[in-house]
């Protein structure tokens, strides 16, 4: 490696890890690399920050984080879980079934971990306790089920690496679903039988419905429900682009809350805008320096020589994506989502291609494994809101964790070394 | 200054917010027209991205002053009190050195060939125009960090506005005490869960 490699590396690391923003970190690193080692004019860094964000497929992002905090504003998520509850409250296990249910149903309408965590734990935590579930795992079941929200589609890093390495983010959001998915109903049995062995939600305290409430409930989300379809099924049908998608969610979402359920008036409108422009200006705001870092990259030619001295080791495909799962399983427990795909996309993706690997499964492997580094501490975000939720210990939730991580890990496993599961939807 | 610096905030709100407003109106509207009367907006891609883009910059200074930026504190644990405290000092002067150069840099671009005589493949605005929000989101982000600097030193809760959790940031609330059981720290249960699970996972993984 060369000096300048070696200062790009040693620099980003000391900036992450202190209390600088994520987005500055990575926007530091590149303009010390540029105004040391190269003779680009450093007018160059705010275009490459501009033209970084300037692409249609980007837009989807600030949509979808908009769609997602209508609905959970606008009682569309209550009203989910609430038929959930209906449908298979009164089994043993059945809250939390409902509890992984209505996490991938969320899922599948907002591309965010956090805030599927918090639309789904604070209804279904203290009715899982109520019902004899134990504190922990409760906690601990919301939190694991709750990072379906970044793999299956929408997903906003499956957009940022299509993005990054100029994939396909239908495929990908294709490609995310039979994983994810796989996912859900893993936890799914794992739920089954630890309710089971510990006679969890055996109906001691669960939550009653009458059959005319439970049929209530069933009408009432028959909207919310339509809009997975409405997303999903208008890309996959090829009616939309995904920017196209996550516009339709916002109009859809906002019909359904202001004149059918009626729960968002026209001046908390305003909140959910603000709140919305906030939280996806921070995201956008870290890709828009990521890209800028992973063209500081390039220009060392970084990704190159880390590809030629990996052929040098005359890898196996499946050693390689072994150490692909090992290193970001690590950089996880340390990095934010969007910022750990943008800096290591660009190396691992020539990689993969000359190896053969799909690069729609490689960006399915590396997303399940960030997706995993939600609930690692000390940066596990999952962690963070389920621990304010419940108010356990963010190390309490940690351990509580580790049961439905496993189960998480043993389904990263099978997408890696089974392509066919992350292939099935995907043309050729 | 209170009053210069609520307009200014109210400003920063507007421009982010009414940004993002614009760019899902335009985008909704796109798709209705195309779907149910097949007409195309030849301009509507590229406006929203130039709006998405306006939101992302003015939105960026919003975060700021709610501490919403993702930071990650690792070094600052391994410290003692006043180790933490000269960190926190330099984090804000290299974050402020940032947005300070490269927003000069952002200004300095506005004015060279290729931002004044280049136009917009659809919209036909000049490269500049459109660029705007780089260079007066980055002037924005360096005057909020140095007022939050002003505010440590004089020993003030640099975040005002900010939200105490990540949970509340989300919009979330901690649940109430009573509807959840008595904490006990060592939960049998959590015990039997923490090494009972793995197992269960390995003979998945053995099949």
């Amino acid at each position: 490696m060369t000096a300048a490699a070696i200062t790009l590396f040693v620099t980003l690391f000391i900036l992450l890890f202190s209390r600088i923003p994520v987005a500055a970190a990575l926007g530091l690193t590149s303009f010390v690399y540029i105004f040391y080692f190269t003779t680009i004019p450093l007018t160059q860094i705010p275009e490459t920050l501009f033209n970084a964000l300037n692409s249609f497929p980007m837009a989807a992002i600030p949509l979808f984080v908009l769609a997602a905090t209508v609905m959970s504003h606008g009682g569309i998520s209550n009203r989910l879980i609430k038929a959930g509850l209906a449908a298979v409250g009164q089994f043993r296990g059945g809250l939390a079934i409902t509890t992984v249910i209505s996490c991938i149903f969320f899922a599948a309408i907002s591309g965010s971990s956090p805030a599927t965590v918090v639309a789904v734990g604070t209804l279904m935590i203290p009715a899982m306790i109520n019902s004899g579930y134990g504190k922990d795992f409760s906690t601990g079941l919301v939190a694991t089920s709750g990072s379906l929200g970044i793999l299956i589609p929408p997903s906003i890093p499956l957009i940022v690496y299509g993005i990054a390495t100029e994939q396909s983010i239908g495929d990908l959001f294709l490609a995310g679903l039979v994983p994810g998915l796989l996912a859900g109903v893993m936890l799914l049995l794992m739920v089954l039988v630890v309710s089971r062995r510990r006679g969890y939600g055996t109906g001691e305290g669960a939550i009653t419905m009458t059959r005319e409430e439970k049929i209530q409930a069933m009408r009432d989300s028959i909207l919310s429900l339509l809009l997975p379809a409405i997303v999903l099924g208008g890309i996959y049908g090829g009616f939309f682009t995904p920017t196209e998608a996550a516009a339709m969610a916002v109009f859809y979402s906002l019909i359904v809350s202001v004149f059918v359920y009626r729960e968002l008036s026209v001046k908390s409108l305003g909140e959910v805008l603000l709140k919305s422009s906030r939280m996806s200006a921070m995201i956008m705001f870290i890709i828009a320096n990521g890209i800028l870092f992973s063209f500081v990259l390039t220009a060392e030619r970084i990704p190159g020589q880390v590809t030629e001295a990996m052929m040098a080791m005359d890898l196996e495909p499946w050693t390689f994506l072994l150490l692909v799962t090992a290193i970001l399983l690590i950089a996880g427990c340390f990095m934010e989502t969007s910022s750990a795909i943008l800096i290591f996309a660009p190396i691992f993706f020539p990689i993969a291609i000359e190896l053969g690997i799909n690069p729609v499964h490689l960006g399915i492997i590396m997303v399940m494994n960030l997706e995993i580094g939600m609930l690692t501490p000390p940066l596990g975000f999952n962690l963070f809101v389920a621990s304010g939720l419940s108010g356990m210990s963010v190390l309490r939730v940690a351990k509580a964790v580790i049961p439905s991580a496993a189960v998480l890990l043993v389904a990263l496993l099978l997408v890696t070394f089974i392509p066919e599961i992350s292939l099935l939807l995907v043309d050729g | 200054m209170s009053m210069l610096n609520s307009v200014l905030s109210k400003l920063e709100n507007v421009l982010a917010a009414g940004s993002l407003a614009a760019a899902a109106a335009l985008a909704i509207l796109q798709v209705l027209l195309r779907t149910l009367f097949g007409q195309v907006l030849f301009w509507s891609e590229e406006a929203i991205i130039y709006l998405v883009i306006s939101a992302t910059f003015f939105g960026a200074v919003i975060a700021l002053r709610h501490n919403e930026h993702v930071s990650v504190d690792i070094l600052s644990t391994l410290l003692k009190e006043r180790g933490r405290r000269v960190l926190g000092y330099v984090a804000v002067l290299l974050t402020l050195f940032y947005f300070g150069v490269i927003g000069w840099f952002a200004w300095v671009l506005m004015f060279e060939p290729s931002s004044r005589l280049t136009n917009t493949p659809a919209l036909d605005l000049p490269l500049w125009v459109v660029m705007l929000p780089v260079p007066i989101g980055f002037t924005l982000l360096f005057l909020r960090t140095a007022e939050i600097l002003g505010r440590m030193l004089r020993g003030r809760d640099p975040y005002p506005e900010a939200a105490e959790t990540l949970l509340q940031a989300e919009g979330g609330a901690p649940l109430d005490k009573s509807q959840l059981e008595p904490d006990e720290p060592d939960d049998p249960d959590g015990e039997r869960l923490a090494t009972d699970q793995p197992g269960e996972g390995n003979k998945e993984n053995d099949r």
